[in-house]
């Protein structure tokens, strides 16, 4: 009922001489939209057809037709008095030509069952599972450990522990020249004194 | 002939005051009690109070004697005082060590004396034979010395093994002292000097014999390959005598190489800098990583000892450059007197430590004493960290004025060499403090007041010389060599 | 004498009377001990309150200057030079205000030696102040090894299990790096003629090849310090043995000694090598950034992820520094501040929960926000600002140091490519990665381990430490431009400076 009263008071608004909603829109719109031009003839054959279906619709479920319908008994009569007219038409016209099962079946099914293919198994089970937990964070995780042990402890900390190693493996060694005995020192002072003396002399002398 | 007799006499003074002074000693303690020893040492002392007296009272004013062999200049004052402050702590470290060590040999204090004379006569000669004879002046005592502890086997080895080889090593010093006569037909320095600078000798002779001396004179400091002895003898030689000689006898040796190098051989100073070069590096290099490996504490220091020599025989190396010469001696000089503070610093607190029969002188031994005697730790810490040469301290300092030497003289390789080596250091000396504060033990320390006093005057010595050094440093750049 | 009394003076050295004080305490005082630390920290930040308010921000130069002869002699000028400006205004108020923080956060944690501990601990202060003021090459160089001193003991004797292993080894891998920088530092005294620095930077003409050796020289003890990968190995071990109070000043304060000593000594006095280094050592930085965040989310151990994540920040500071333009260095700057209050922080948290259950192993724990939710919330700003997220401090600087980075990688900036910039961007991503998951592990989900749920909540004092760190976090991240004020005229000269050097030196 709302909805006629507001297409009445719409209609009204249009109508020819005061165009008051058709103006609206045009400032609305960009592009600088003319309204449509009022033509007549279509004005006149949509106002016949619609009184036209109006006084159909009377006939066909008007009070007295209405009573001698429903006053047949139930079993016998047809659920609505067009059906007496038009008969499997009316099936169509009931069921909305199918609009809604076609819609179904051709569009809203398959939509639901790839959009849930979608979901579950290329979003989920390999997107979200395998690629981004497996692959990605495992990864990750393997790279950082690797990093973390393998390279981080193993090789650069390896290597300032085994300069330290080093250090004390060499002075382990090297200890060991020191032998205790006088003669081995003698020994050694005197190598000291062959190689110093012998660069001294062979390295050549510029004071000539 | 009387007026230069007593100029002359006038020049070595405090040599005649302290050797002297040392004689009459030598009788006097005979009269003296054995339980009144202490006497001894106290007289001792005032002897080279006496002798500093002199020493300081003739700063600025360079004297020579015996017919320019004697030189009393500034260099010579200089460390003659540094020799006698370190024979005055030697002193206070045996005080009470003696009796405790059961030593009961007061002519040590004689000897030591005795010793300390040769030391400061080496500093101020200038020929070549008065050097060999300070060398045998210093040396003899010290043999004594390190063998004083016997019946103690270690020490009777490390006093033979000391003679053997110092014997050796005395006459190569001399031998190269006979080429450079036959070279330069002197062995005065100046002379030496102008022979060589006139370049009318045999070249291999004179090569040969400074070589020999740098043989000779290196061994008494310790430097690598002649340095073999140091770790027995200081390790066998009771542990005040080591303080003081390892202090005193590099003083005297580098005071020597330093005046022989700078004033008789700059001219053949670039076939001597390569030497002086490949020893410096040896030292520092062989002294550090040896000492690493070393459980013992003496012997540990005694390692640390060589690689100290090495440091300053890096500020020897450009000592052929004349703007660089001056520096040479500045910084060679600023480092002993580091090094002898350090060094006593950290030897107190091995005395303090040391029980009867060498025991107490591993490094386990150490453990925990920074809980229970935090103020002796303390004192080792210090030492270490000079030795290491880390800021604050002493240590730092000198090693700083060291590598200042060596890279104005171009010699950036030895700079990294020697600083490389101080980072190996800083390993073994950390050890030492890593025992005493992080790890428990239940350490036993004598508390003797002189001891006491020594270690903690070094320390703060070490530290407070370290942040107010301009006078230190002025005094070591003003102690020039005189120059004829 | 008037130096002795001059503020800097005094902010420098005011903890020796803390120290001093201390010396006669007795061991069993130890909360007179505390207490005395606390109040000569809290006056030495009052100090430098005091030096904030006396600073010019216009002024680009050195101020309140204390410039003294010290070692005069042998021709060489060490000068006792203390300075402020734009470049260490900020590190010296982080230093001062963290100090107090960590002793108040160590009422209860060391009971052991607490003299010491407080003595150390104010020694490392002065030593920390020192290097951020010094003006003077050895001056600098003295606090800069001094600050060994106190750290190595704190670690080695109030550490972990393994503390000899991580103090020792602090200590030499540090040196290792100072003492090269100490022979890059005479060569420039012998040569130059000076050790302070405006005469240095005044005098410049270091030939192009002598710059870059010098340069490395100084980087090997900065880059150890920073710590700039690979020479990072030391902070693991070293952050994770230290007692609390240790971490939070090694990674607060002690670590940006080694990005000022960049900022300070490397790029003024190294134009044409800084120039020319540049984008090595932003792609050592992007590795840090990159290489930090990743190792730290294998990490098990707290402390040791939050020490991987000090790499990976600073590895940010690192690509600021060296865009060399305005907005990179202003972005490091306000980083390093940054990166102390967030990370010194999450160190006082670890600490709190180190406290309470002994443990420091990641899978520990879970479900924490339950029973201690003010812990909880705390932890979540922090790690918020750890992470970058905008509107707390992190944000500002990475955001500003990528900005900078971004400015750089233009061809004729100091990087030519803009790799760099986005690499690090990516690290920002890595970072949210590590942080939520500590965060995950330790506080959501349900309460799995017994021994969580009868744990205390932070109690006020604990509290207290965290709050000036937490306000500081809202202020930089919502409001930073008094902090970019204080930067904005020496950083701007110092990239106008770098400029031009470069521009006019010939290789």
């Amino acid at each position: 009922m709302v909805l006629a009263g507001l297409s009445v008071l719409g209609g009204l608004l249009n109508f020819p001489s005061l165009k008051t909603f058709g103006i609206w829109l045009e400032h609305t719109l960009k592009n600088n939209l003319h309204e449509g031009e009022f033509v007549l003839l279509i004005a006149v054959i949509s106002t016949i057809l619609a009184l036209l279906a109006i006084f159909l619709g009377w006939w066909l479920y008007n009070p007295r037709r209405y009573e001698s319908f429903w006053a047949m008994p139930a079993a016998k009569r047809q659920d609505d008095p067009l059906r007496v007219y038009i008969g499997p038409v009316f099936e169509v016209l009931k069921n909305k030509y199918w609009v809604d099962e076609l819609y179904w079946t051709v569009i809203l099914n398959p939509y639901i069952s790839l959009s849930r293919f979608l979901a579950d198994v290329v979003d989920w089970r390999f997107w979200h599972d395998w690629f981004h937990d497996k692959v990605l964070a495992g990864g990750y995780d393997l790279l950082t450990r690797l990093l973390a042990v393998q390279i981080d402890l193993g090789i650069i900390d390896g290597i300032a522990n085994g300069l330290g190693t080093l250090a004390q493996r060499s002075a382990g060694s090297l200890r060991r020249v020191q032998t205790g005995y006088v003669r081995n020192y003698a020994l050694f002072i005197f190598l000291g004194v062959v190689i110093i003396l012998g660069y001294l002399i062979l390295a050549g002398n510029p004071l000539k | 002939m009387t007026s230069d007799l007593l100029v002359s006499l006038g020049a070595v003074l405090p040599l005649i005051v302290l050797v002297g002074w040392a004689c009459v000693l030598l009788l006097v303690d005979l009269a003296i009690p054995k339980e009144r020893k202490g006497w001894t040492a106290l007289l001792a002392a005032l002897g080279l109070l006496v002798a500093a007296g002199f020493v300081l009272s003739r700063f600025g004013k360079p004297m020579v004697g015996f017919g320019g062999m004697i030189v009393a200049d500034d260099f010579a004052n200089f460390l003659s005082v540094l020799l006698l402050v370190s024979g005055l702590a030697g002193i206070a470290l045996s005080y009470d060590y003696l009796k405790r060590m059961s030593i009961g040999h007061s002519e040590y204090y004689v000897l030591l004396m005795f010793s300390l004379s040769g030391m400061i006569l080496m500093c101020m000669a200038a020929d070549l034979i008065v050097i060999f004879l300070a060398l045998e002046l210093l040396s003899i005592p010290l043999y004594v010395l390190a063998g004083i502890a016997v019946p103690r086997l270690s020490s009777e080895e490390a006093a033979i093994k000391y003679f053997l080889l110092g014997a050796f090593s005395s006459g190569f010093f001399v031998y190269g002292t006979a080429l450079v006569y036959g070279a330069t037909g002197s062995t005065a320095l100046p002379k030496i000097f102008e022979a060589v600078q006139s370049g009318s000798q045999s070249p291999v002779l004179l090569l040969a014999g400074a070589g020999l001396i740098l043989v000779g004179l290196g061994f008494k400091v310790a430097v690598v390959p002649f340095h073999m002895w140091t770790p027995d003898v200081y390790h066998g030689a009771p542990s005040s005598v080591t303080a003081f000689m390892a202090v005193g006898a590099k003083a005297a040796g580098f005071a020597a190489l330093l005046r022989v190098f700078i004033l008789a051989f700059p001219a053949i100073s670039a076939n001597l800098t390569p030497v002086l070069w490949a020893l410096a590096a040896l030292t520092m290099i062989l002294g550090n990583i040896v000492a690493i490996a070393q459980k013992n504490i003496k012997r540990m220091l005694a390692y640390s000892s060589i690689a100290h020599a090495g440091y300053i025989l890096m500020a020897l190396v450009p000592y052929g450059q004349q703007n660089v010469s001056a520096n040479t001696v500045a910084s060679a000089l600023f480092y002993l007197v580091a090094y002898a503070f350090t060094n006593f610093a950290a030897w107190a607190v091995v005395i303090a430590l040391e029980k009867v029969e060498e025991r107490g002188l591993e490094l386990e031994d150490y453990a925990g004493l920074g809980r229970k005697y935090p103020a002796l730790a303390a004192v080792m810490t210090v030492g270490m960290l000079s030795f290491t040469g880390v800021p604050p301290t002493l240590g730092f300092v000198g090693k700083f004025y060291l590598f200042r030497t060596v890279i104005e003289g171009g010699y950036i390789g030895l700079a990294i060499i020697g600083v490389l080596t101080s980072l190996i250091s800083a390993y073994y000396y950390l050890r030492v403090i890593v025992i005493m504060y992080m790890k428990e033990g239940e350490p036993e320390v004598h508390h003797e007041p002189w001891l006491q006093l020594t270690a903690f005057g070094a320390a703060l010595g070490v530290v407070f010389l370290s942040i107010f050094s301009a006078p230190l440093l002025y005094l070591a750049s003003q102690a020039v060599m005189w120059l004829f | 004498m008037i130096y002795l009394l001059h503020p800097l003076t005094l902010v420098t050295f005011f903890p020796l009377v803390g120290v001093l004080v201390l010396l006669f305490l007795r061991p069993e005082q130890k909360n007179a001990a505390r207490w005395v630390a606390l109040v000569a920290t809290l006056v030495t930040f009052g100090i430098s309150l005091a030096v904030l308010a006396q600073f010019n921000p216009s002024n680009p130069d050195l101020q309140l200057v204390v410039d003294v002869p010290w070692i005069p002699v042998a021709g060489w000028e060490i000068h006792y030079f203390l300075g402020v400006d734009g470049l260490s205004i900020l590190l010296l108020l982080l230093t001062t205000l963290l100090a107090p923080i960590s002793i108040f956060s160590t009422w209860t944690a060391v009971e052991e030696r607490v003299k010491d501990f407080m003595i150390f601990f104010l020694l490392l202060e002065i030593g920390m102040v020192g290097v951020f003021l010094a003006q003077d090459l050895f001056l600098f160089y003295v606090f800069w090894e001094f600050t060994l001193i106190p750290m190595y003991f704190l670690i080695g004797i109030w550490g972990g299990s393994r503390r000899m292993y991580a103090a020792v080894k602090f200590f030499l891998y540090t040196m290792a790096g100072s003492i090269l920088m100490l022979l890059a530092i005479l060569w420039l005294g012998i040569h130059q003629g000076s050790f302070q620095m405006p005469t240095l930077l005044a005098l410049g003409g270091i030939p192009g090849n002598l710059q870059i050796w010098l340069f490395l020289a100084f980087a090997a003890a900065f880059a150890i310090k920073v710590p700039m990968w690979p020479l990072h190995s030391w902070l693991p071990d070293a952050h994770v043995e230290a007692p609390t109070a240790g971490s939070v000043i090694l990674a607060g304060v002690l670590l940006k000694m080694g990005t000022y000593g960049f900022l300070r000594f490397n790029l003024p006095l190294f134009p044409y090598a800084a120039v020319k280094l540049a984008p090595w050592m932003a792609a050592l930085a992007v590795i840090g950034i990159l290489y930090g965040a990743a190792v730290s989310y294998a990490q098990k151990d707290v402390k040791k992820l939050v020490a991987y994540s000090s790499v990976s920040h600073l590895g940010f500071v690192m690509l600021g520094l060296f865009a060399l333009n305005s907005q990179g260095i202003q972005g490091g700057i306000l980083q390093m501040v940054n990166h102390g209050l967030s990370t010194g922080a999450l160190f006082l948290i670890v600490g709190m929960i180190y406290e309470r259950r002994h443990t420091r192993d990641i899978d520990a724990f879970g479900g924490l926000w339950k029973i201690m939710p003010i812990y909880g919330v705390l932890t979540l700003i922090v790690a918020l600002s750890s992470m970058g997220l905008p509107g707390l401090n992190g944000f500002v600087g990475e955001f500003t140091i990528l900005l900078g980075a971004w400015g750089a990688g233009q061809p004729d900036g100091s990087y030519g490519t803009y790799w760099f910039a986005a690499l690090a961007a990516i690290g920002v991503i890595l970072a949210a990665v590590y942080i939520l998951l500590m965060f995950q592990k330790l506080f959501l989900g349900p309460v799995t381990k017994d021994e969580n749920r009868s744990l205390k909540d932070l109690n006020w004092r604990e509290i207290v430490t965290l709050v000036p760190l937490i306000i500081l976090i809202f202020w930089i991240g919502l409001y930073p431009k008094p902090f970019f004020m204080l930067m904005g005229p020496t950083v701007d000269n110092l990239v106008k400076a770098i400029q031009a050097a470069s521009v006019a030196m010939i290789p």
